[in-house]
């Protein structure tokens, strides 16, 4: 049973009490918030820590991407968070909104690709909707329906959104205890605009982990989370861990370039190629 | 019932006639009632009628508009009972066995129909009896009249043969032995008459008689359930009408539940004072009964439809039936798990009734080797999804995040070795340097599916110096397939 005692940190209030030691407290509350369990942990402490706990449930999480070029990797990064979502709930399924528009610039999301990163494609559920407000109206639906382990919509175009759209979905997230979503690819300035969102993502691609032989490795991505309810603002390098099924701060030393040496036996046919690398 | 055609926009001060190609000439069809007074009958050339009066107004038939005018009317029918059928060029049967009583007997059924059809400029002949040959022949070739059970041999005795609903050849045929009516039938030996005019002269004539069964062909399957509701004013706000709709689920609901069915497809018909009906169907992903779900269902739909759905001056009757019902499982099979099943199958049919139920899909993964083959999307209520392999499931993913809806042509492609990976490419204007790369992977084609072989592809991981990462090919093996390979993006990673 998630409880929802944890107090956010600013519902302290200094006006009933000004001792040194309550203001004392009242600072170290707001510089380390508090743990709330009933959130979406990432697994990784020094982001929880950061977001008070993990991804609120029942709360709407704005996911883009830097640059155009970073949209398959800012939903890589939401593929990582529906895999924990699905990960504590023992049967529900999650509620995949696509925007048509977002099929045909991005692709559609891959069966066998959801697979290598965890996702189980059985306990998802897609919604094809054919632009902005068809996605934002099934998520508010599905957002007031307690049945499903996270809803998450996608949304392609700087169209401006209906203010009052993402207010109504924050309003049916808070409904519940549903985690919803949202991925706004290609949004550009939109994104500027005030959102009634607990925490906003913004995802680049990074050079990914050690592979043999200069191949392509797990995930990385660096995550600017700029927008935080119970916490304040940062900037994470995370890497996705498919085996464990959680984001990893990889180790400073993984980050550099791996040293030329001890390469498996079949390497040095390809090491030409890596000269640029 | 008889129909004439009408139309409001042409001026009718002159007689009015319509007419059609028959018998490689002009001929009339139909003609309105100024025509008929003034002596013009169906069938004549239209030189003829002309010729006796220039200042006809004349219409050229539509028959497509016509049918699709009759199956209008049918439809409006349906108010009366459930199992009507359309009987072309200008017909339509009403089975009312059982309906009647609704309207408080058959021959205030019958004035109810008259009125409603007259007012909306039909032409209209009633005739009841208890078999459908016998209305046939009733209403075209004798009086309007409620036939008693029993009594179609001797009124159908005075009628011409025509109402027999024969071909006009054998009309012909049995006129030039003296046969000319109905009654004249009767006394004769029937080996004979089948023997010259066809067997299908005697069953016409059993049929009308009563002593041989004729099915009639219902336009619409007839509900299993049905429930509905009159109003003796009309309603055209949308609230009353969810409301009716929430009444009428409710009654369904105990129908469905008494038989332990529930509702699978379900039909609301508005029927509009001025007798346009409006259909407006629904599904569901998984049977039930219970009414605040099929009356939530309705809601959405008519959320959706609103603009095509044109109140005017109200509804005066709204129907629910449920055209597929199936049982209901005491166990449900299935992800959400048993208590979390009915909820999920509410969203999913409410989403479904939004967006239309093709576009809630499932993903089902195969085992194929080209990568456009290996999903497929399934709609809800389909089986459930299939494997696929991952040869290990903790390296990094193979197939990637995102496949694009067809490959895009990459250009500006240098590769170090010529069958080895990209180290530089353009895609959507931009160009990638790639730092990392692994493959390749062949897959070449299905070699079974011979309607068309496309060229081996070599897929290759890579990832360009911004970390960002793409599933690309080369198709083509050098020298063999093709001279110059070209390459495409197929996917991205994550």
């Amino acid at each position: 049973m998630p409880h929802e005692a944890a107090q956010p940190a600013g519902d302290v209030s200094p006006a009933t009490d000004v001792s040194p030691a309550s203001l004392r407290l009242a600072i170290a509350r707001l510089a380390r918030p508090a743990i709330d369990p009933g959130s979406l942990p990432f697994g990784e402490a020094e982001v929880d820590r950061t977001l008070g706990g993990g991804l609120m449930r029942g709360a709407l999480h704005e996911v883009a991407p830097e640059a155009e070029g970073d949209a398959p990797v800012a939903g890589g990064f939401c593929a990582g968070i529906l895999v924990r979502a699905l990960a504590r709930e023992k049967t529900k399924p999650i509620l995949w909104i696509r925007h048509d528009l977002a099929t045909v610039e991005d692709g559609a999301p891959y069966g066998p690709g959801l697979k290598a990163l965890g996702l189980d494609v059985a306990r998802i559920l897609f919604v094809l909707a054919s632009n902005a407000n068809e996605v934002l109206d099934a998520m508010e639906h599905a957002l007031r329906s307690a049945t499903l382990a996270a809803v998450f919509g996608e949304l392609r175009g700087n169209a401006k959104l209906d203010l009052r759209a993402p207010r109504r979905l924050a309003l049916a997230a808070g409904h519940g205890a549903t985690p919803a979503l949202l991925l706004r690819l290609g949004a550009g300035e939109q994104l500027r605009a005030p959102v009634a969102a607990a925490t906003r993502w913004r995802i680049a691609a990074r050079a990914s982990g050690d592979a043999p032989a200069n191949g392509v490795g797990l995930p990385r991505m660096k995550a600017d989370l700029i927008r935080n309810r119970r916490g304040s603002a940062a900037s994470f390098s995370l890497e996705w861990r498919i085996h464990d099924r959680t984001f990893r701060i990889p180790a400073l030393r993984e980050r550099l370039a791996p040293p030329p040496v001890g390469r498996p036996h079949h390497a040095p046919a390809q090491a030409e190629r890596r000269a640029s690398a | 019932m008889r129909r004439r055609r009408q139309s409001g926009a042409l001026p009718l001060e002159a007689p009015l006639v319509v007419v059609g190609d028959r018998k490689s000439a002009l001929c009339v069809v139909a003609l309105d009632d100024d025509a008929a007074a003034l002596g013009l009958v169906e069938d004549m050339a239209l030189a003829d009628a002309r010729a006796r009066f220039p200042r006809l107004e004349v219409a050229h038939e539509d028959s497509p508009a016509d049918t699709k005018l009759l199956e209008t009317v049918a439809e409006y029918c349906r108010r009366w009972t459930p199992l009507v059928a359309s009987d072309a060029p200008d017909g339509i049967f009403l089975d009312i066995t059982g309906c009647a009583h609704l309207c408080g007997g058959e021959a205030e059924l019958g004035a109810d129909l008259r009125a409603r059809l007259t007012r909306q400029g039909f032409h209209v002949r009633v005739a009841i009896a208890s078999t459908a040959g016998a209305a046939w022949a009733l209403s075209r070739f004798g009086m309007e009249a409620i036939l008693p059970a029993g009594s179609e041999r001797r009124t159908l005795a005075k009628l011409p043969l025509a109402a027999l609903c024969i071909e006009d050849e054998t009309v012909a045929a049995l006129a030039r032995v003296g046969l000319k009516k109905i009654g004249d039938l009767y006394e004769l030996p029937r080996a004979p008459l089948a023997a010259r005019f066809g067997k299908i002269l005697l069953d016409r004539l059993d049929c009308a008689l009563g002593l041989l069964e004729e099915p009639l062909s219902p336009r619409l399957e007839v509900a299993p359930y049905m429930a509905e509701r009159p109003f003796a004013e009309p309603v055209g706000r949308e609230e009353d009408v969810l409301g009716a709709v929430a009444c009428l689920a409710e009654k369904l609901s105990a129908m469905l539940e008494r038989r332990g069915e529930g509702a699978r497809r379900l039909e609301l018909s508005l029927f509009r004072a001025d007798g346009a009906v409006f259909t407006v169907t629904a599904a569901t992903s998984r049977a039930t009964h219970n009414p605040e779900a099929i009356a939530d269902l309705f809601s959405t739909r008519i959320d959706v439809l609103r603009d095509d759905l044109d109140p005017g001056f109200g509804y005066d009757l709204v129907r629910l039936s449920v055209l597929e019902a199936d049982r209901i499982d005491a166990a449900q099979s299935d992800l959400a798990g048993p208590d979390n099943a009915e909820e999920l199958a509410r969203l999913i049919d409410h989403l479904g009734a939004r967006l239309g139920p093709s576009r809630i899909v499932w993903q089902e993964v195969f085992e194929s080797h080209l990568p456009e083959r290996a999903v497929l999307h399934v709609p809800v209520g389909g089986a459930g999804a299939a494997a696929w392999k991952i040869a290990d499931p903790e390296a990094p993913p193979e197939r990637p995040l995102r496949l694009l809806l067809k490959p895009e042509p990459v250009e500006e492609v240098v590769a170090v070795v010529p069958d080895g990976p990209p180290a530089r490419f353009r895609w959507r204007h931009v160009l990638h340097e790639i730092v990392r790369a692994e493959g390749p992977e062949r897959i070449a084609d299905e070699w079974w599916r011979a309607e068309e072989s496309r060229p081996t592809r070599d897929y290759y991981r890579v990832e360009d110096k911004e970390g960002r990462r793409f599933w690309l090919f080369r198709e083509g093996l050098f020298g063999r397939e093709h001279v110059l390979p070209r390459w495409f993006m197929h996917g991205t990673f994550a």
